[in-house]
């Protein structure tokens, strides 16, 4: 059986066009308790490399917060991606912040 | 005045408009530390350290560009010779550009702590970006804390 052009170009598309990358991850101490995970996502669009501030990115603590507002959130897994779009003039910048919401627990030495 | 001088007032116009319009922050990495919901006695606190550098790359770039418009044989040979000089002692994987003080970034701790004596920090997100300007680079590290007190 004889593929049509069309298909074949489709198809390469999806299996060649790999155009997200993973600038940084990082993992803090994973907690005992698992149950409740939290997420949170911040995004910026970013058109011909406009970008005048990151202040997004300072968003993602108090979206963490709200998320888990009478506990602490733990084992946070910070992942930074870019994604590309069309000739590199858009593309877009992904911060996710994965973690775990325990009961709060003070720090505080004696 | 000769089309060559005409030429060259022309060039140092774009890249003076270009150097003004084009400033841009450029983000490398986010990392965040656990967060703390508990923020009623926390105190936001803030601390950035840069170094302001020059990309020879870019000003290689530049340079061979300019000269070739320009018609100057000298500046696009002063191009290639600091793009040889950038592709021999700046190889490998960089983030942002090359900085004449790599210690500029070691004493944050100590700025944090003496933002926050007697307390500890939490909700930490550390940011490196860098404030890109035609050939001048701001290679900034900026850490976001909130000092709890007890």
């Amino acid at each position: 059986m004889k593929f049509p052009s069309i298909v074949l170009l489709v198809l390469a598309s999806f299996f060649c066009a790999s155009c997200t990358y993973t600038m940084a991850v990082s993992q803090t101490n994973i907690p005992e308790n698992r149950s409740k995970p939290v997420e949170a996502v911040e995004k910026k669009f970013i058109v011909l490399g406009f970008n005048f501030d990151n202040d997004y990115v300072f968003k993602l603590v108090d979206e963490l917060k709200s998320k888990c507002p009478q506990g602490d959130v733990r084992g946070i897994m910070t992942q930074d991606m870019r994604t590309l779009y069309f000739l590199d003039f858009f593309w877009s910048r992904e911060i996710v912040a994965k973690g775990y919401c325990v009961p709060h627990q003070s720090l505080i030495g004696g | 005045m000769p089309s060559r001088y005409r030429r060259l007032t022309e060039l140092a116009f774009c890249f003076g408009l270009w150097s003004l319009v084009s400033s841009c922050a450029v983000l490398h990495k986010v990392q965040l530390s656990d967060v703390e919901s508990q923020t009623i006695h926390g105190k936001p606190v803030s601390i950035k350290v840069s170094q302001t550098t020059i990309d020879l790359r870019e000003t290689a770039r530049l340079a061979q560009g300019i000269g070739k418009q320009a018609g100057s044989k000298a500046l696009s040979n002063a191009g290639n010779a600091l793009e040889t000089y950038t592709m021999l002692f700046q190889f490998g994987p960089r983030t942002g550009a090359p900085v004449y003080n790599e210690f500029y970034a070691r004493g944050i701790p100590e700025q944090l702590s003496e933002e926050c004596k007697s307390g500890y920090l939490s909700n930490i997100t550390s940011v490196r970006e860098t404030r890109s300007y035609p050939i001048v680079k701001g290679e900034i590290v900026r850490i976001d804390a909130y000092c709890f007190q007890p």
